[in-house]
């Protein structure tokens, strides 16, 4: 993703002469009540320098938000060398999406199944009855579960046959081997009512409790139907819950990657860095961090250790002290930069936007708030730019140093409220 | 960075780095020249710095990337409860203490990401809700899964590290067991460490990038930092350093205990210690917790102790004991310190300059 | 579950619903005017419910008929209401006033100091165990056959839906609602600027007083209290109020139904023990779907992070 490294990236792009840098076609911004801009059509060649000029704020500010993928345009077109500046839907995206779905799948069919007696059934009864625990017994005892076959486990010195889940005791024997011959046959029992009904074999002599001689088994008709019924229904909450989980598993992934797929974030990803009306400086951080965390984030190929020793030209701290001097700021690199003054952040945002290498820079409104002496210095800092081959989109509410300095000015036509 | 651009000996001297690390040679003399610290005062010494760990983590998570986070203590206990699940006699896994710290840090990470994902839209107050709920979730099951979690009871007898290795005629279990002055170092050594790595990340480019989200996201953005991609990391690693506190926690106490102390009151009370010593600053967070947690575990059965010998009538339950205040006493210092110093007692660098602007 | 169960867990989660429903209001009033998560305020509840507790034990030994027991009950609710109210704004006045201007955890913070004040106070007052509601009126009584309404729903009910029937023509008819909804809509700022003094006191007055009278309806319809209750039900009502859209009365009302009906279909169908989980598992979906809450403005794109 380094297509647009400021200079060596010619050389990689195709020769697309007529594609312009910026073109903007048939633009179209709505709120709820009006419209703002409709229709609106220009282009931007490399390395020109164009004013957007309208009495409306709002309205400048909306087409340059547009461009930048900060607000959504209700139709037409913003394209960056012949490109829409949206996130592709690549192998890893759909990797992603998928495996989010799976996640959130597995987490509701975990629940479904209640993990917990799955626990119990597959890992604790398997220590209480001696076996070994290693991947083969595993395996046997979650097929058993999702059976739902009747199982042992031990309690007080007695073994007991349980239901898979162990919520309900079927029988107790104080002898293993006796145990073990009952749960045969009770599972014949129940595998046989699974088949069909009227095949229950007559176990009606047995005693239910070894040290209750008295109870008997617990199997009437509704315990054994529930039993055989127990199977189909464990599997039918695991499929469902994997089902449910994973669509909206997926419909969420899909949902937060459509969103994030045209953020500003791609935009200056794409090469077009951007300043706000109002001096957008990070405060709390000083003048020197505020360009240094921007020149961090230029993907020009090389790694942060490299960069960080300087093999891969000027190291970050350079790199910053470098268009800390271009901003003329030099002196006040340690004061955080909500502390210094309007002009100041002017001109430390532009150096910010520019130390991220963008092709096309937009400028919401540079002379905001300026005196005609500080509008003529960030005109020089724009031609400057300009000469590294920035091209640059500004905005302005009146005619100044600033739109003079303009290769060209576009007028956004007035529209009528609706 | 900014050290070494305007470095000099003097500022080496007053900085936090130098300042805490005296305070680590002090706490790693002070079992040497206290008596009786190999008994109960050991043991809530350690306690205390365990919890410097997981407010480390929330203060990577309020203080250097800008989410409130109402739900740390969940990660401490998923953390501990993974150890415990994979140490355990009782279950058949048993894989040792060191894979098991590694496994529970994988799971923590995973689970702190899985919170960030749908939250990420989230800010401020919404955030700060769902962290919560998503924390009384966790603590929900981790009560209500009882076979795995072993509910109310929690789960025990954790093995102590090193169970069973005997290095130079000395068996590393034991000693844990015996000797607290062991848990002491151990966690007294996880916490330096987890000091240094966070002094490093702050001044990282990660670090920077987690300021430049909390200060401006859209800014942030329009520089091509992934906001998305900064916030989950700091998701992770508050999550992770949350579930380093548990399993030491867990393997000091030898049990996970009730799981309900993973809920939020346990959450807010780590919070409030992080703004308490003043968020964002990690020698700050460290002084937050050691003075309310302090307080918390050893002074008021401290005082209670020593009123009831005063006082050697019925006075140990009622209104009249320290420790039936102790909510309120807390609260009243919470409200006091938020009125005349909201930075926090050791406020970091940039909000002190940042408040000092508001005030003048 | 069948369907009769299922009708019933309806109504009964109606009912509890309309209870959280008021003390979701106060959150989402307070948060609405300064923009502040009011965390103490289950405890202002608690504490009320701990003032009805005291003031209808002493009136349960006269056995009194059921008209003047229900008047009596509605004298104490209103007494709850006046006294939680007050509670509340003296919280304003003199924890979060002076903080109007200070950084933005430091109410949170202070909010949470308070919490753990009242929280001992209730544990003072209550012990650290579950105390019964005195019951004035026999509560256990079913209507009729085959219906699955008791006389305790019934009186929850008389004084759950006046509180909301003021609350709405509070709303629509008078200048304060007026200016209340207008300041949820559109924006806090308005209320923080001239002359807010007043309307922010009836704010918190009105939100304290709601939860007085839902402090009683939550005695008579759980019919137990203890000094952490209000920590429980408060985060019921927190999530049912940031589920509708914190700032939006009507979101609260909704949430605030929503989620009792959620809690008590899910107590019948997973066990109470897993009623918690369902209701703020429900919580986290729904808001990473619609971050602004189902009745919450949607902000702006470009103020997005």
């Amino acid at each position: 993703m380094n297509r647009w490294r400021s200079s060596p990236r010619r050389t990689v792009s195709l020769p697309q002469a007529d594609i312009p840098l910026l073109d903007v076609g048939r633009l179209t911004i709505r709120t709820d009540k009006t419209v703002l801009v409709d229709e609106l059509e220009f282009d931007v060649t490399e390395g020109s320098m164009v004013a957007l000029l309208d009495a409306g704020r709002g309205r400048r500010t909306a087409v340059l938000e547009c461009i930048g993928n900060i607000r959504p345009a209700s139709s037409g077109a913003v394209r960056v060398e012949g490109h829409r500046l949206k996130r592709a839907f690549t192998a890893a995206t759909f990797w992603g999406v998928l495996g989010t779905g799976l996640l959130v799948g597995l987490l509701a069919a975990a629940a479904a199944v209640d993990v917990d007696r799955l626990w119990l059934a597959t890992v604790k009864r398997g220590l209480a009855v001696d076996e070994p625990f290693t991947p083969a017994t595993f395996g046997k005892r979650i097929r058993s579960y999702f059976r739902a076959e009747l199982a042992i486990d031990r309690l007080a010195g007695n073994w007991r046959i349980v239901t898979a889940d162990g919520r309900k005791v079927l029988a107790v024997r104080r002898d293993l081997e006796e145990a073990r011959e009952l749960r045969h046959q009770l599972q014949a029992a129940v595998t046989a009512r699974r088949t069909g009904p009227g095949t229950i074999p007559d176990l009606s002599d047995l005693v239910g409790d070894a040290n209750e001689p008295r109870r008997r088994l617990p199997l009437d008709e509704a315990t054994f139907a529930q039993l055989a019924g127990g199977k189909r229904l464990i599997r039918l909450r695991g499929w469902t819950a994997l089902g449910a989980g994973m669509t909206l598993g997926i419909a969420l992934a899909l949902a937060f990657w459509q969103r994030g797929r045209r953020s500003a974030q791609v935009a200056a990803r794409a090469g077009v860095a951007r300043t706000f009306r109002q001096p957008r400086v990070f405060p709390e951080m000083t003048v020197f961090e505020n360009l240094l965390v921007a020149v961090e984030q230029k993907r020009d190929g090389t790694s942060w250790v490299q960069r960080r020793s300087g093999r891969g030209g000027a190291t970050p701290t350079e790199e910053a002290d470098a268009w800390l001097a271009w901003c003329d700021l030099a002196d006040s690199g340690e004061l955080p930069a909500g502390g210094v003054s309007w002009f100041d952040r002017r001109r430390l945002e532009l150096a910010r936007a520019l130390a991220i290498q963008p092709r096309l820079l937009l400028a919401d409104d540079p002379a905001e708030g300026l005196d005609s002496d500080q509008q003529q210095a960030v005109a020089m800092l724009l031609r400057d730019a300009q000469q590294r081959g920035v091209a640059i989109v500004l905005t302005a509410g009146a005619t100044g140093p600033l739109t003079e300095a303009c290769d060209r000015t576009i007028f956004l036509e007035r529209q009528p409220a609706r | 960075m900014t050290t070494a651009r305007t470095g000099s000996a003097t500022r080496w001297l007053r900085s936090a780095t130098f300042s805490e690390g005296l305070v680590f040679c002090l706490l790693a003399v002070a079992p040497l020249a206290i008596p009786g610290f190999a008994g109960g005062l050991g043991g809530q010494v350690t306690s205390v710095l365990i919890l410097c760990i997981a407010a480390l983590g929330l203060n990577v998570m309020v203080g250097f990337a800008g989410l409130l986070h109402l739900g740390i203590a969940a990660f401490i206990g998923i953390g501990g409860m993974t150890l415990a699940i994979l140490t355990v006699p009782t279950n058949p896994l048993e894989i040792g203490f060191l894979p098991a710290v590694v496994v529970s840090l994988v799971v923590t990470t995973c689970v702190g990401m899985l919170l960030g994902g749908p939250t990420l839209r989230l800010r401020g107050d919404s955030l700060a809700v769902v962290t919560l709920v998503f924390g009384e979730v966790v603590r929900v099951l981790l009560r209500n899964l009882e076979e795995i979690t072993g509910g109310m009871q929690g789960l025990g007898p954790v093995p102590p590290p090193g169970a069973g290795v005997v290095i130079a005629g000395i068996d590393l279990g034991r000693s844990f067991v015996i000797d607290s002055r062991w848990f002491y170092y151990l966690a007294l050594a996880v916490l330096a460490t987890v000091v240094a790595l966070l002094h490093g990340v702050e001044r990282s480019p990660l670090g920077r990038a987690w300021s430049a989200v909390r200060e401006d996201a859209l800014a942030a953005a329009t520089l091509g930092i992934s906001v998305t991609r900064v916030r989950l990391s700091a998701y992770a690693l508050a999550a992770a350093l949350a579930g380093v506190a548990g399993c030491l926690s867990v393997a000091s106490l030898g049990t996970t205990g009730d799981p309900n102390v993973f809920g939020f009151s346990r959450s807010v009370a780590i919070l409030c210690a992080v703004i308490l010593g003043g968020l964002g600053s990690i020698p700050g967070t460290l002084v937050g917790v050691t003075i309310l947690f302090g307080f918390d575990i050893m002074v008021i059965p401290w005082a209670d102790a020593w009123l009831q010998q005063m006082q050697p009538q019925a006075w140990t339950t009622g209104p009249l004991t320290l420790g039936s205040w102790r909510l309120a006493l807390v609260g009243i210092a919470l409200i006091v310190m938020m009125r005349f110093r909201p930075e926090g007692l050791v406020p970091s660098r940039r909000l002190a300059a940042e408040l000092h602007e508001v005030h003048r | 579950m069948n369907l009769s169960s299922f009708f019933q867990q309806c109504v009964i989660g109606l009912i509890d619903g309309g209870v959280l429903g008021l003390i979701a209001v106060g959150y989402t009033l307070v948060y609405g005017t300064v923009g502040l998560i009011h965390l103490a305020h289950g405890d202002v509840v608690m504490l009320g419910g701990c003032l009805a507790l005291f003031a209808l034990s002493l009136v349960e030994p006269l056995a009194l008929d059921p008209a003047l027991g229900w008047l009596a009950i509605i004298a104490v609710t209103l007494g709850c209401g006046f006294c939680c109210g007050s509670l509340n704004v003296a919280i304003d006045w003199l924890i979060y006033r002076p903080l109007r201007q200070s950084a933005p955890l430091a109410p949170l913070v202070s909010a949470v100091g308070v919490s753990l004040i009242l929280m001992n106070v209730g544990m003072l007052w209550l012990g650290s165990t579950d105390q019964a509601f005195p019951e004035v009126l026999p509560g256990n009584v079913k209507l009729a056959a085959g219906l699955p309404v008791t006389t305790a729903d019934l009186l929850v009910l008389s004084l759950v839906l006046p509180a909301w029937g003021g609350l709405t023509l509070l709303l629509r008819r008078t200048r304060l609602g007026r200016s209340l909804r207008s300041v949820a809509a559109v924006s806090r700022a308005a209320a923080q600027r001239g002359g807010a003094d007043q309307f922010l006191t009836a704010t918190f007055f009105l939100g304290g007083f709601l939860g007085g009278v839902a402090s009683v309806a939550a005695g008579i319809h759980t019919a137990t209290i203890n000094y952490q209750s209000g920590y429980q039900t408060g985060l019921y009502a927190l999530t049912a109020a940031v589920l509708g859209g914190i700032g939006s009365v009507p979101g609260a009302i909704v949430g605030g139904v929503l989620v009792g009906l959620i809690r008590s279909v899910s107590t019948a169908a997973l066990g109470p023990r897993w009623a918690a989980a369902a209701v703020f598992l429900m919580l986290i979906v729904i808001l990473a779907f619609r971050p602004e809450g189902l009745f919450g403005q949607q902000r702006r794109a470009g103020e997005a992070g």
